[in-house]
């Protein structure tokens, strides 16, 4: 089930990009009120599960095209999720941890899913 | 360099892109479409949406197909089959005629699309270019030779491919901004939205520039072959694109095997993968042979594997593309990534969406020239000074280009249903349709550039593109009612519905906003000179005397 994939790709890359983004002064700024900012370990924790996240996304996208075509769909991925976020974070800044969450788990169930059919 | 490296890199960027901006958007969008060629040509042969929506498999169509060739087709002796895609249902059979006498050279070349499941040939569909135009638009303009055009294009890809580079180099905060987009607030806001679509796009961006010049590139730099080929492009072509030899008829009349095994072989040959042409040679002659090409698939790379046959005894007797050298495959692939036919519908999805956002880019990336350039003339207009002819074209042209494009497709679109299915010359019109309606909104736009005309234009185009699914139900029989509603399909004519009724409305909510904003000016504006009394104009003296010191 290609479809299956597809979207836990785009819910790990949605997720990944998310947990990058609250790391960073602005959007943490504008979720949890002008002026504050992120201690250095919620820095440290973003960066790392962002990153994770998103290697995730292009280990899903290997799985399902193989190295050469997985990695372009990786990047179009990584595009499309990056597009939802940047919406998200303008109009609904104080939803973005939610959404986040929600992606992220998402990710898990619809990748068991994927990986049990 | 007079200044610093980031300010010269900024000044390239700025002018490389605005010089080129307005052919970039109509190669970008172009192209964009191009994605879905086959499913626009779909869409504008109604005539076809019947049998689309019955597709079979592979090997029943190639059978159908060859039983209506050996009815139809007995005698000839070159004649193609083209197996039906994921993409393109129908099957297709050509055969060339003997010439007649008198003739020299091969004879009248004869195509049918067939309908897969049955091998009974269509009805012929209206005349159209359909997304043929489009695709070819993107590279080779029209009304000028294909040479220029491609020149013409290369030149802006290249400008283009500058201004990528420069405006990473140039953009400072390319990390700190990557997720920002602040809106309402005049140019931070398109320079944001700019950033953002260049930014998370920007590896679709660089591959599909890059790509697009090395599409051409033995035109655009023929040094290389020409060192070492002396000039024998036909040389060149047997090297780099090896094709199997046809032989001469002999003249001895000898059955065909039949093509049911040698496809078999060819496909475990592969190690699976479909048909995607068959090609017979000398057909009941001792001399026959057959090719068989493979269909690309999931691979990168647009060379396709193919398998030669004897068409008397059925051995396999050659190979092609099965090893292709490393330059060849690295071509191929750069050639893949471009033309994007591996890839599957939401891969290619993804490619058009970037494209899109290509498309925003550089609209944006024009816009923001002007914008930036209007609040510079302000100061000089509330001095009595004109606006200068440089920003009055550019805002002309950019409303011409922007605004104009979208009514310009439509009107092909129109054009298509509209036009008499008989008419003569009928694919000249339909184009006709694109050129005029796109002229018209330039000249239009360039004798009155203002935030009224934007309206207007973008509101034409909205409406004529969320018309479009309407008009279908005048003229189809098969218009969203029944394809989806009814779920009969075809599903690429539903998604072309879908689409146009999707991109219609956002150019219409483009024109709510502007209002929305016009009207919030407004006020703003008359309560400026109401306002002013409430300060007391001695404090304002104070405070440009405290500024000052």
């Amino acid at each position: 089930m290609t479809g299956f994939g597809f979207v836990t790709s785009l819910a790990l890359a949605y997720a990944g990009w998310t947990a990058l983004s609250i790391g960073m002064d602005r959007h943490y700024a504008d979720i949890h009120g002008r002026g504050k900012e992120p201690d250095q370990k919620t820095r440290n924790v973003c960066r790392l599960m962002g990153t994770i996240a998103l290697l995730l996304t292009f280990a899903v996208s290997v799985r399902l095209q193989g190295w050469t075509v997985g990695s372009v769909l990786c990047l179009g991925t990584m595009t499309a999720g990056a597009l939802m976020l940047v919406l998200l974070l303008t109009y609904a800044p104080q939803r973005a941890i939610g959404f986040g969450k929600l992606a992220g788990i998402a990710a898990v169930i619809l990748g068991v899913v994927w990986l049990a059919w | 360099m007079k200044e610093g490296f980031r300010q010269s890199m900024a000044w390239l960027h700025t002018w490389s892109g605005l010089l080129v901006c307005w052919v970039l958007l109509l190669v970008f969008t172009a192209g964009t479409s191009a994605y879905y060629r086959d499913e626009i040509s779909l869409w504008m042969k109604p005539e076809l949406h019947e049998a689309a929506a019955s597709p079979v498999p592979n090997t029943v169509a190639i059978e159908n197909a060859i039983r209506m060739l050996e009815k139809d087709a007995a005698g000839v002796s070159r004649w193609f089959i083209n197996a039906p895609s994921d993409r393109n249902p129908a099957v297709s059979v050509g055969w060339s005629l003997p010439p007649a006498p008198g003739e020299k050279g091969r004879g009248k070349f004869v195509r049918h699309e067939l309908n897969p499941a049955t091998g009974v040939p269509l009805a012929e569909p209206r005349e159209t270019r359909g997304g043929e135009f489009l695709y070819r638009l993107h590279y080779d303009l029209h009304y000028m030779p294909a040479k220029w055009a491609r020149w013409i294009v290369g030149f802006c890809a290249m400008f283009m491919l500058a201004a990528i580079v420069s405006g990473v180099i140039t953009h400072k905060r390319i990390f700190k901004d990557f997720f920002t987009f602040r809106p309402k607030k005049g140019q931070r806001s398109w320079l944001d939205a700019h950033n953002a679509l260049a930014v998370l796009a920007l590896p679709y961006h660089l591959m599909i520039t890059y790509t697009g010049l090395v599409t051409l590139m033995f035109m655009y730099m023929p040094a290389g072959v020409d060192a070492v080929y002396k000039g024998d492009q036909k040389a060149f072509q047997a090297d780099v694109f090896p094709a199997a030899e046809n032989k001469k008829p002999a003249g001895k009349p000898a059955p065909l095997a039949p093509l049911g095994p040698m496809i078999l072989q060819a496909q475990k040959h592969w190690g699976g993968g479909e048909v995607d042409r068959i090609t017979v040679n000398n057909a009941g002659d001792a001399n026959a042979t057959v090719n068989i090409s493979r269909q690309q698939g999931q691979k990168l790379s647009y060379l396709r594997q193919a398998v030669q046959f004897d068409g008397v005894t059925g051995a396999m007797t050659s190979t092609t593309g099965d090893t292709p050298s490393g330059a060849a495959e690295s071509r191929g692939v750069l050639m893949g990534l471009h033309l994007a036919s591996f890839a599957d519908p939401l891969l290619r999805f993804l490619f058009f969406l970037c494209g899109m956002a290509g498309c925003a880019m550089v609209a944006t990336g024009a816009l923001l020239w002007a914008v930036k350039k209007r609040q510079e003339a302000a100061k000089v207009l509330a001095k009595g000074g004109k606006v200068g002819f440089g920003l009055r074209l550019v805002e002309g042209l950019n409303l011409g280009a922007i605004g104009g494009l979208p009514i310009a497709y439509a009107a092909y679109f129109w054009g298509n249903r509209l036009l008499p299915v008989g008419m003569e010359k009928r694919i000249d019109a339909e184009i006709s349709w694109f050129f005029i309606a796109w002229g018209v909104a330039t000249v239009i736009g360039l004798v009155r550039p203002t935030r009224g005309m934007w309206q207007i234009m973008l509101g034409i185009g909205g409406a004529m593109f969320m018309a479009l699914p309407l008009l279908n139900v005048f003229t189809t029989h098969s218009h969203l009612g029944i394809t989806l509603l009814q779920g009969k399909g075809p599903w690429p004519v539903v998604g072309f519905d879908l689409f146009a009724l999707v991109f219609g409305f956002f150019l219409l909510y483009a024109v709510r906003h502007l209002q929305k904003k016009k009207s919030a000016l407004k006020p703003v504006a008359k309560a400026r000179p109401q306002a002013k009394p409430t300060v007391p104009t001695v404090d304002s003296d104070e405070l440009v005397t405290r500024e000052a010191t």
